[in-house]
């Protein structure tokens, strides 16, 4: 049994080493190292440059501005000035402040689109300055703590920016290398006739699924902490990332292999199955913007292994224990339905 | 002991049957030859033996045991050739072999000694998507023998080989009937069932419409016939006349007595003729 097993092993991998994968995937982390490493910043710097005009009658919010730390050369003499600058500096943003002391009428000049979150809140950071100045306060004074926060866990680390693409990467290219690579070996072995030749053995579904299974595993999870590594060096817990990127891939090798029965070929399974990819990738949208995460997202397979690769990576003290049990769940129900549809479709062939 | 009864089989499921009311039993040891044009179906019925095509309708059984409750014992005993070389082409010849042989649960050939049976030795170490049609062939009749099988399924095994290799590959069927094996054997190539069958099945549009040995089909349904060359007017004329004809008699007589005879040969009935007298089909 476990001779057959690795034999299977042994073969699957060494198909997979002669195939043109290995390049790709080398290829493939050095693009995402250089992006990661060298490509994105390191962190994000504001991009707009605000200029002040302040036409008021003492110039009060001028010298509100400077104190607060505004450097001298953000400040124009007029209207004209102010005009050129913001036409000049893309991404720029003009405030001219006229009229009495008391009640100014400000305009907020820009020549590049500005997001209405982003005008809603200088409008509210304006308003709070020209409240704070007729009430003959200082502008900082008091703002340290607007509200009180209570922090349920411990403070995570900040994460670089550049970092932050990792966790997606991670689980978009390991998912992508199960779901669709062993897609691909199933289609070589149907159009090579190979597997039929299987189903006169003594070899088994069993077998057949999970030496594929296994292939991927290794693989995948190679290539997953190479990524990791490469973009994020030693500094994340390799003992917990490995099983679990094993077992993501593990899951959507089994995913793989089962949607990949009920087609004949490439060209037949890529609609429908790129489709199926861009579904499951739906959970990284919800990593990277938590506000987006409805009830049915949740229920994606690549959603635990989206998120709990992310707490892997970027620890914020949330547990992963049950995000490792839904997985584990999971990988154990498509494993059954793996052997099902494996069975019916790549096993047998015509009608009962 | 195969029996196989009353096998239907529909691809379509609108009653068009591929297969149809097919019945016959193979003595172990026999080497059974399952000869019909292609689309005949003939693969069908392997198939279905052999456990790839679900049985809809019959029953196939081995030693009293139904094709359908068999497992990986059966597939220990069986070895199966196919007509299209079905090998991993990015593997070697070798590999292709020994990685087979480590499905099985019993005892395996040495994948080089079946190499140099089947003439591929020198190219053991190539990768079998670097062989010729032939040569893929060969290697797939080679892995049809890996473990040692009791019963051969082979489909077309001399297809696509020139004539020496294709005599090796006929050498080693009989030498494996002669170990024991069973040999069910589906072609369209009328001599080599002739060479090598002890009992052939003639399959047409999914019935069988007769079935003994070569021997007894050809004086059951051969018409023995002489074919003559002889001189007239310069030029060399060739006649077929069979005996059974009181017309070609007459003939044979007239030719003798008023030209110049050159040959006389006696021809048997060959089973590809008797094909085509029960069916009025060619066997291509």
């Amino acid at each position: 049994m476990m001779r057959r097993f690795f034999g299977l092993f042994k073969q699957d991998l060494t198909l997979a080493l002669r195939n043109t994968l290995m390049p790709v995937l080398i290829f493939l982390i050095l693009v995402m190292a250089v992006m990661v490493r060298f490509v994105l910043p390191k962190e994000w710097k504001p991009v707009e440059t605000y200029y002040f005009v302040d036409r008021t009658e003492d110039g009060l919010y001028e010298w509100l501005l400077r104190q607060s730390g505004i450097g001298a050369h953000q400040f124009l003499s007029d209207e004209g000035a102010l005009r050129s600058a913001v036409g000049e500096k893309g991404n720029s943003i003009g405030v001219l402040f006229a009229g009495p002391t008391t009640h100014p009428e400000i305009t907020i000049m820009h020549s590049e689109r500005v997001s209405a979150q982003g005008l809603n809140i200088l409008k509210a950071t304006l308003n709070a300055i020209v409240e704070r100045a007729t009430e003959g306060t200082q502008i900082n004074e008091g703002m340290e703590q607007p509200s009180n926060v209570k922090f349920l866990r411990p403070q995570a680390r900040p994460v670089a920016p550049n970092l932050t693409s990792v966790p997606g990467l991670l689980a978009f290219e390991v998912l992508v290398l199960g779901f669709t690579f062993v897609a691909v070996f199933i289609f070589q072995e149907r159009s090579e006739g190979t597997i039929r030749a299987y189903r006169v053995s003594p070899g088994g579904t069993g077998a057949y699924i999970l030496s594929k299974t296994l292939v991927f595993i290794v693989l995948g999870t190679l290539y997953g902490c190479g990524l990791v590594l490469s973009t994020m060096g030693l500094s994340v817990n390799y003992g917990v990332l490995v099983p679990l990127t094993a077992l993501g891939v593990g899951l959507y090798t089994l995913i793989g292999i089962s949607v990949a029965s009920f087609f004949k070929d490439l060209s037949e399974w890529f609609l429908p199955g790129v489709l199926l990819l861009m579904l499951n990738m739906m959970p990284v949208v919800s990593l990277l913007f938590p506000t987006f995460s409805p009830r049915w997202l949740t229920y994606i397979p690549s959603y635990p292994v989206t998120f709990a690769l992310s707490e892997v990576l970027f620890p914020s003290g949330k547990p992963l224990l049950p995000l490792v049990g839904v997985l584990g769940g999971e990988t154990v129900a498509a494993y059954v339905i793996c052997v099902f549809l494996t069975e019916r479709n790549l096993m047998k062939e015509g009608r009962s | 002991m195969i029996e196989v009864s009353h096998l239907f089989h529909d691809y379509t499921g609108k009653g068009q049957y591929a297969v149809s009311d097919v019945s016959f039993t193979i003595s172990k040891g026999e080497i059974f030859g399952f000869l019909g044009p292609n689309g005949a179906g003939k693969s069908t019925v392997q198939n279905i033996m052999t456990g790839l095509l679900r049985l809809q309708k019959g029953e196939v059984l081995y030693d009293g045991k139904s094709v359908k409750t068999l497992g990986p014992e059966f597939f220990n005993r069986i070895g199966v050739s196919f007509e299209h070389p079905n090998v991993y082409t990015k593997l070697t010849g070798f590999e292709n072999l020994s990685y087979y042989a480590r499905l099985f649960d019993v005892p395996t050939q040495d994948p080089m000694k079946l190499l140099d049976m089947v003439g591929l030795r020198e190219d053991a170490h190539k990768r079998a998507g670097a062989y010729s049609k032939g040569m893929k062939q060969r290697l797939v009749f080679a892995r049809a023998l890996i473990n040692n099988p009791s019963i051969l399924f082979l489909d077309e095994p001399t297809a696509g080989l020139d004539p020496a290799t294709a005599s090796r590959i006929k050498d080693i069927i009989r030498q494996k009937q002669q170990e024991g094996c069973t040999v069910f054997l589906t072609t369209h190539n009328m001599f080599v069932a002739d060479e090598l069958c002890d009992r052939v099945a003639f399959l047409n549009e999914g019935r069988i419409v007769a079935m003994d040995s070569p021997r007894n089909l050809k004086l059951r349904y051969g018409e023995r016939s002489i074919k003559v060359e002889y001189r007239e007017g310069g030029k060399v004329k060739s006649q077929l006349l069979f005996l059974e004809k009181d017309s070609d008699r007459a003939l044979l007589h007239d030719i003798i007595d008023h030209y110049d005879v050159q040959t006389i040969h006696s021809q048997e009935a060959t089973l590809e003729h008797i094909f085509i007298s029960l069916t009025g089909r060619e066997l291509v």
